[in-house]
């Protein structure tokens, strides 16, 4: 599963912490999502589509689908 | 002239106190120790591995995190009295009974404060200590079956109860390094 929360987090001018607040989440888990290392569970997903304000397909790509 | 009454409650918070303190600066002492490192470079986010690696958790930057240490300190002082009152034989008859019920009593003070730290951890944190866990329990049983063997199969096996203490400890190892390894592989 490939993801663009660092794109979307640098255009908003948010640090891995301040995202890591808005989710309610350790920085450490932000980074993992950001470098592909931790595949988000459903509810968080749903809270970072929130966060961003983005439909879920426009911040995850599975790998699949190109 | 007054004299000071001995205070057994008094003593006992104290003592308490003092342990907790050593504890919290034990695994606080160092900010490379804390699960939010501050001023750490964008992009990288290192996790605390020596506190995983030694004490099981992710250090007390967090207020559960403060919460277990809190617990851990108090359920292992009285482990401690219990274990000294049992192998001092103090009192002696039926007074050391209390002690045999102190003993598990802890144990399960440590349980309960450790499923709470589990709720409480986001959901990254939670899968690699249960993860660790799953390594841990793993290994443990691996080697309770291989004493297990040799009890059946030796001519004259030598097991006691130091054999027991011997695999809690040996687990908690495990634990500590396959805690340090998964958040290593989440990094």
């Amino acid at each position: 599963m490939k993801n663009r929360i660092r794109v979307l987090r640098a255009e908003r001018r948010w640090s891995q912490q301040d995202l890591a607040e808005r989710l309610g989440v350790s920085r450490q888990t932000v980074n993992a999502i950001e470098n592909g290392k931790y595949d988000p569970s459903l509810p968080l997903a749903f809270k970072i589509r929130k966060v961003f304000g983005l439909p879920i397909e426009e911040i995850f790509v599975y790998e699949d689908d190109g | 002239m007054t004299r000071g009454h001995y205070n057994p409650r008094r003593s006992l918070r104290a003592v308490t106190g003092i342990v907790i303190a050593e504890f919290e600066m034990a695994v606080s002492a160092n900010s490379e120790f804390e699960i939010e490192r501050e001023g750490q470079e964008e992009g990288r986010a290192s996790w605390p591995y020596a506190t995983l690696l030694f004490f099981g958790f992710f250090g007390t930057a967090t207020p559960e995190g403060r919460r277990l240490a809190r617990w851990t300190a108090i359920a292992s002082a009285g482990a401690a009295v219990a274990g000294a009152g049992l192998a001092l034989e103090w009192p002696s008859g039926p007074g050391r009974l209390v002690w045999a019920a102190v003993a598990p009593a802890m144990i399960i003070v440590l349980a309960v404060a450790y499923v709470r730290y589990l709720a409480a951890l986001d959901e990254l944190a939670r899968l690699i200590q249960f993860q660790a866990f799953a390594v841990a329990y793993g290994f443990t049983m691996v080697v309770a079956a291989g004493l297990l063997a040799y009890a059946f199969t030796a001519p004259d096996p030598d097991l006691h109860a130091g054999w027991a203490a011997g695999m809690v400890a040996l687990a908690e190892l495990v634990r500590g390094a396959a805690l340090a390894f998964f958040a290593r592989r989440h990094e």
